[in-house]
């Protein structure tokens, strides 16, 4: 024979409604706040996950915030570059322009002042500042103007290299200024930079005495010197140019990669509204259940028929 | 007379019957209470000519519904229930701790990171530094705070323990009372049902406390046994239990039984149940493993990081300083030793810590080391010795054969974790010497790799390598032994002051590589890269620091996952051996009315049976006058 305790029965239907109670203010606490409850004790796996999602989330930042930078400084690397070559470009006119025996000194003095002022404008150009302290063609690094004219010789006070960002990507967050300005063969062995290269040219074209032939020689050495000249900064922009597709790519795969891990991280503590909303419904039925239950089991007893 | 006598006995059978149904109504929510019943047994009869006549009834005794084996069941359960509710119940707590992913630990870590993106993007900037210096102090303060959080959990917990010591001591006294008013009333030959069921209610509570094994004796006394096989309360008399944080380690709560003047240590593990036993479960190993874990990860990040700034240079170009300092490892000695050593320790390899603190003992000629986490031992005649990455050293005064110490490496490290970097200027970001391949050099010859393996004044010196052709190179510079004629492979790897080259590509003669300081320090961003570099690196056990934090944080789920399982399986067994015992011992409302109703009647039965007596007396006298 079964019997059961009056006591226990109401203690049961109590426990039963307590339970219930305490899992709808959950569910209701966590409808309010769109975040699961975040015990680890809930999901342990997905708690070790969540972690390692958002390090993965910080790992993106990182390389998005540093290829980023890389863009802003080779974007204005290019530019530099675009108008560096047309700087040479426009000087190697003048100087062909130069090499006609029908001028006068006085014609080829003007042209010397007018490469003169390019001169002064591509060194400009090479120690363009990159917005950030720095500059461009600062090689591995310098916070003062790499390109320093001593003496009427330009001289490279930085060291020569690029200094670089990012972890997966290597990007360059300056540029060679020695390679690209300071390489040009000398035709005796050596090098010499491209201000030197205008400098003799210059020193030509402003000499009345200067013969044709002496003339004709120099031009010659300077269209070799520019030539050579603008094939580093051509190259320093090529790579400039593939550096930036390269990034471009990153920051794509970049989005992906986050976009994933925010939705494996949001999967891990964020709510699912419908069956969050659901589970409160179904508990919410079952507790309206429970206290109907306990008021008809409250209102049975056989003392009721004893009058 | 007859009648009138059976009667009367009737009478007498359903008051007590009304009595005892009354009495259970009136207890029918009395915790302990079960159910009674009024045992009748007919009158002994008499013989007469016209056979054996009965005498009507005999109230026998009142009988409590009980049965020894489901209280037994109980009782288990209940110490069951009660150990899992409170393990769960504290780990909850601690899980609390760590569960907020969007500002722990490894949040903060994740900030820390990404500030040290920006120092490498742009070394000199001095927000980026500031910025990057404050990460790092919140870092140090989140894992600071959870250490000090993990320490006032481990003391409410002591506090708890104390407190229910008492309590428990208490009921064992009151029980060895109850056992001698019991052993008083046999021999009256009948139950104290009211004793035996505040009896087995005081063990149902004390099994709350601490699970205990119940003989009951033939004078219904009972004696009572701790899991642990120690005598708690024997007849009129009981122990107490005391509980004391170990002087040798006092992260660890030891249980004591205490008879008389007499103390001594009872085996905690034994215990097996209730809540005292699941909150030395808690003290003693949930609590205690994850700090050890907090502080080995603590350990680890302050090693790599404070290494690999010693490796670079600050803006002001002087080596890099400590960025974070740990608490510093002691040691703690038994009250028996004899000697008054005092043991340190440094991390001299964070990658190599172990979550544990260890137990250090000497025999008069070793020391013998006893890791506390998995019991692994070793042995060394000298200190200082390494082991796991720490560098154990006597720090003052002398050790003596017998003597046992506790080093408390893993606890101490997390506890006052700080950063101690003093300006923002001193991030090392640059490296303390460069490559720079000559301007004029014909060949291919590149850098393939370069790294800083020990930095000190020597690292600074120029060193230029040249080469004498495309398979040989010369050296040049201070510390390098100026070697002549040396083969150059593709690949190779040269080292000179601290430093790794690795050079690729075809050199021709003539072509030279110069090792030397940067050109300008504050742009240099080489250690910075590095510095970023190290949270990807498997710092701590073979995990990074990420995927160690992880590692802590899943494994405290884990414990507070199982605890919670085993409280819902221990509540419904308890569950189920209480609806068990009810259904025997249990008050039910209705059966008891209808009883009422039922010695109602056969107490109106038995009147009538005395008012019949009565008047056939009366007709008699009547008929007689």
């Amino acid at each position: 024979m079964t019997r059961t305790s009056t006591a226990t029965a109401f203690d049961r239907a109590i426990q039963s409604m307590n339970s219930q109670q305490a899992r709808l203010q959950q569910l209701q606490a966590q409808i309010a706040t769109g975040r699961k409850a975040g015990r680890a004790a809930d999901d342990p796996v997905a708690a070790a996950q969540s972690e390692s999602v958002r390090g993965e989330i910080t790992r993106i930042d990182v390389e998005r915030r540093m290829v980023g930078f890389a863009r802003t400084i080779l974007q204005q690397a290019d530019t530099a570059l675009a108008t560096g070559t047309d700087i040479v470009n426009t000087a190697r006119d003048l100087v062909l322009q130069a090499n006609n025996s029908t001028l006068t000194p006085a014609d080829r003095a003007s042209i010397a002042s007018q490469i003169g002022g390019l001169r002064a404008e591509l060194l400009s150009v090479a120690n363009t500042r990159d917005g950030a302290g720095a500059f461009v063609f600062g090689g591995q690094g310098s916070r003062t103007a790499p390109f320093v004219e001593t003496a009427g010789v330009v001289g490279y006070t930085a060291d020569p290299g690029n200094q670089q960002t990012g972890q997966d990507t290597r990007v360059s967050t300056s540029l060679d200024g020695h390679a690209t300005f300071m390489s040009v063969p000398d035709g005796a062995g050596g090098r010499q930079s491209i201000f030197d290269v205008l400098d003799a040219a210059i020193a030509v074209l402003s000499d009345p005495d200067a013969t044709t032939a002496d003339i004709g020689a120099a031009a010659q050495a300077a269209i070799d010197g520019l030539d050579s000249g603008l094939g580093s900064m051509s190259l320093a922009r090529t790579n400039v140019g593939a550096q930036l597709r390269m990034i471009d790519q990153v920051e794509g795969s970049l989005d992906n990669s986050e976009l994933d891990a925010q939705t494996r991280l949001s999967a891990i503590v964020d709510v699912d509204f419908a069956a969050a909303i659901s589970e409160f419904a179904k508990v919410h039925t079952g507790l309206q259940a429970a206290m109907q239950t306990y008021s008809k089991l409250s209102s049975t007893s056989l003392f009721n028929y004893l009058r | 007379m007859g009648a009138l006598e059976i009667g009367s006995s009737a009478l007498r059978a359903a008051y007590a019957q009304l009595q005892t149904t009354g009495n259970n109504i009136a207890n029918a929510a009395t915790p302990g209470y079960s159910r009674q019943r009024v045992i009748l047994a007919e009158a002994t009869t008499s013989f007469s000519g016209a056979g054996f006549m009965g005498r009507g009834v005999d109230v026998v005794t009142v009988e409590r519904q009980y049965n020894d084996f489901l209280a037994r069941e109980i009782h288990l359960a209940t110490a069951a229930e009660a150990s899992d509710s409170a393990r769960a119940g504290a780990l909850g707590r601690l899980d609390r701790l760590f569960a907020d992913g969007d500002h722990g630990v490894g949040a903060a870590y994740n900030e820390l990171t990404a500030a040290m993106a920006d120092l490498t993007n742009r070394p000199f900037d001095a927000a980026a530094r500031s910025v990057l210096a404050q990460r790092a102090n919140i870092l140090a303060q989140r894992i600071a705070a959870a250490d000090d959080r993990m320490g006032q959990i481990g003391m409410d917990v002591d506090r708890s323990l104390g407190q229910q010591a008492v309590e428990l001591n208490q009921k064992l006294g009151e029980l060895a009372g109850i056992n001698n008013r019991i052993a008083s009333v046999h021999g009256s030959g009948h139950s104290p049902n009211e004793l035996l069921d505040r009896r087995d209610h005081l063990i149902d509570e004390i099994s709350k406390l601490a699970r205990v094994n119940v003989y009951i004796n033939d004078d219904q006394t009972v004696s009572l046994y701790a899991g642990t096989g120690d005598a708690l309360v024997l007849g009129a008399n009981a122990s107490s239990i005391a509980i004391e944080n170990d002087p040798q380690n006092p992260e660890i709560a030891r249980l004591l039984l205490v008879s008389g003047d007499r103390s001594v240590r009872m085996n905690e593990a034994m215990l097996g149940g209730g809540s005292i036993a699941g909150l030395l479960e808690f003290r003693n190993r949930d609590l205690q493993e994850s700090r050890w874990q907090l502080g080995q990860l603590a350990g680890a990040i302050a090693y790599a990081y404070n290494t690999q700034q010693s490796l670079g240079l600050d803006q002001n170009g002087m080596a890099g300083a400590d960025v974070f300092r740990t608490g510093a490892v002691n040691s703690l000695g038994a009250g028996s030793n004899t000697g008054n050593a005092e043991f340190t320790a440094r991390v001299v390899d964070g990658g190599q810590l172990r979550a544990s603190d260890y137990e250090l003992t000497h025999d008069g000629a070793n020391y013998q080391l006893r890791r506390l986490s998995d019991g692994a031992l070793s042995s060394f005649a000298d200190l200082p010795a390494e082991i796991d990455g720490l560098e154990i050293s006597l720090g003052a005064g002398t050790v003596a054969a017998g003597d046992r110490y506790t080093l408390r490496s893993a606890s101490a490290l997390a506890g006052g974790f700080s950063m101690v970097l003093g300006h923002p200027a001193h991030w090392a970001a640059a490296a303390p010497a460069t490559p720079k391949l000559g301007v004029d050099n014909a060949g291919t010859v590149s850098v393939a790799g370069f790294s800083i393996t020990d930095n000190d004044a020597a690292t600074a010196a120029p060193v230029t390598i040249t080469f004498t052709g495309p398979g040989t190179y010369s050296v040049s510079g201070a510390g390098t032994g100026d070697p002549t004629g040396v083969p150059y492979v593709p690949g190779d790897t040269v080292s000179f002051n601290g430093w790794n080259l690795v050079l690729n590509g075809a050199p021709v003669a003539g072509d030279s590589i110069v090792v030397s300081p940067p050109a300008d320090v504050a742009s240099d961003n080489r250690n910075a890269a590095q510095l970023l570099g190290l949270a990807d690196r498997e710092l701590v056990g073979g995990r990074t620091v990420t995927g160690g934090y992880g590692e802590l944080v899943a494994g405290i789920g884990t414990r507070a996952q199982a605890a919670e399982a085993g409280q819902r399986a221990s509540t419904s067994w308890r569950e189920s051996a209480t609806t068990a015992r009810d259904e025997v011992s249990g008050v039910n409302l209705d059966e008891e009315a209808a009883r009422l109703i039922q010695f109602q009647q056969a107490y109106q039965a038995a009147a009538k049976v005395i008012t019949t007596s009565q008047q056939m007396f009366d007709a008699l006298i009547n008929a007689t006058n």
